[in-house]
């Protein structure tokens, strides 16, 4: 199983953020490398790749906030 | 579970990545296609759909230009007109008034003038529609003005699916193809997704006919006939009138120019009632051109006058609360639909 977070580059301090948009939905299989997701901090949209191949679970929904390290999703 | 590695067939992609993937695509396949627009190149479109293609493809054939629509559209036709393939962004439909005399007096007609020894193929990718209080300046849709003028095609995808294919047979086409992208569709966070654009596109190359429309839900009562962004109003106005029994067939038209006349009249002649919906504003436009078409060639067809949901004929307000109640939604294709068949209220 692989946890996807929320990378801390992709942060900075005291930064606000958001999950934009899933292009998957939970229980569909992901391949490595692809992009599965987006997630907006201020006006930059930074997209989230599948770390590993597997079958998708989303924990935060879309227009949900989000916070530096946050657990977003899980491949297994 | 991990399985066993091996390379999908297909991805899901945005617009915005499936016009990079097919740009991607043809300018490996041929050296003659190249790219230029306003930030296309370092920061990969403003819209997103240029991403990764400086990276692999170099400065040489991907040119950030400065802002002068004139002079880069006006090279291009050029450089069409010799033998390249440019691909050219206006990053605005709304920008059109600097640069139109390149578009509708060279692009569109030098191919006539030559007698079809200088064709010109270029694709114009451009950005239209609005919903995100952007005003009057950068919230046009534009359809109607340049599938009025002849020697251009126009197509407006819906899909991820669709704008790869139809952006691969636009750069193959001997003609200018305008290629107009609708910004709620691009897959860029800040202006919204629309879900029903995101959708699983093959890896290889493909080509989806320029004017050819699609049947995209099959009904009997109704026939709801929309484009881009407005496929998806009427896809949703459709699942509402369902709940209602009213069985809705939507059309998405993917080209208006050729457009597809009988696939207009195939569907309206068998549900006798049609709705168009487009973004584009109501007058001497794409609504009136289908609903001529469905009158030429259905007469004797239809059940109830043909009706139209479209933008105002207004400036667009910046202010959401004037917009947002003017652009087409499910709720006005909902309530044509009710009036024209007489149900309800």
């Amino acid at each position: 199983m692989t946890d996807i977070t929320i990378p801390d580059e992709m942060w900075e301090d005291g930064q606000q953020g958001v999950l934009g948009t899933w292009y998957y939905k939970s229980g569909e299989r992901v391949e490595a490398g692809q992009v599965i997701g987006e997630v907006l901090t201020e006006k930059v949209a930074h997209d989230i790749e599948a770390p590993s191949s597997g079958t998708l679970t989303l924990v935060v929904a879309e227009e949900e906030a989000l916070s530096r390290g946050q657990l977003i999703a899980r491949i297994e | 579970m991990e399985t066993a590695t091996q390379t999908p067939t297909t991805e899901r992609l945005t617009i915005a990545r499936a016009m990079a993937t097919a740009l991607a695509g043809e300018m490996r396949h041929d050296p003659n296609v190249l790219v230029m627009g306003e930030d296309i190149a370092a920061l990969g479109g403003v819209f997103g759909n240029t991403q990764g293609l400086l990276e692999e493809f170099g400065p040489e054939r991907v040119r950030d230009t400065p802002i002068s629509e004139t002079a880069f559209i006006g090279a291009a036709v050029g450089l069409a007109s010799v033998g390249m393939r440019p691909v050219v962004e206006l990053m605005f439909v709304d920008f059109f008034g600097v640069c139109m005399d390149a578009i509708y007096n060279l692009a569109a007609k030098n191919s006539y003038f030559s007698g079809g020894k200088m064709p010109v193929p270029m694709v114009l990718m451009t950005s239209v529609g609005g919903g995100y209080g952007d005003a009057g300046q950068h919230s046009q849709c534009l359809y109607g003005t340049f599938a009025h003028l002849p020697g251009m095609k126009v197509v407006v995808p819906s899909n991820a699916y669709d704008a790869k294919g139809l952006m691969v047979a636009a750069i193959r086409d001997q003609n200018p193809v305008v290629f107009m992208y609708h910004k709620a569709l691009q897959g860029m966070g800040w202006l919204g997704t629309e879900k029903g654009s995101v959708v699983d596109v093959p890896n290889d190359s493909y080509t989806v006919d320029i004017g050819s429309a699609a049947v995209v839900r099959k009904g009997n009562d109704v026939t709801l006939i929309g484009f881009g962004n407005t496929l998806h109003t009427a896809l949703k106005a459709a699942d509402r009138l369902a709940q209602e029994g009213i069985d809705a067939e939507v059309i998405d038209l993917r080209s208006l120019v050729p457009l597809d006349r009988d696939a207009i009249a195939n569907s309206v002649t068998r549900t006798g009632n049609v709705v168009v919906v487009d973004d584009d504003y109501l007058s001497y436009g794409v609504s009136g051109e289908v609903i001529t078409v469905a009158t030429e060639r259905c007469f004797k067809s239809l059940q109830s006058a043909p009706a139209r949901v479209a933008f105002p004929d207004v400036p667009i307000p910046f202010s959401p609360a004037l917009e947002r109640p003017w652009l087409p939604s499910p709720e006005h294709v909902v309530t044509a639909v009710r009036q024209q068949l007489g149900a309800g209220e």
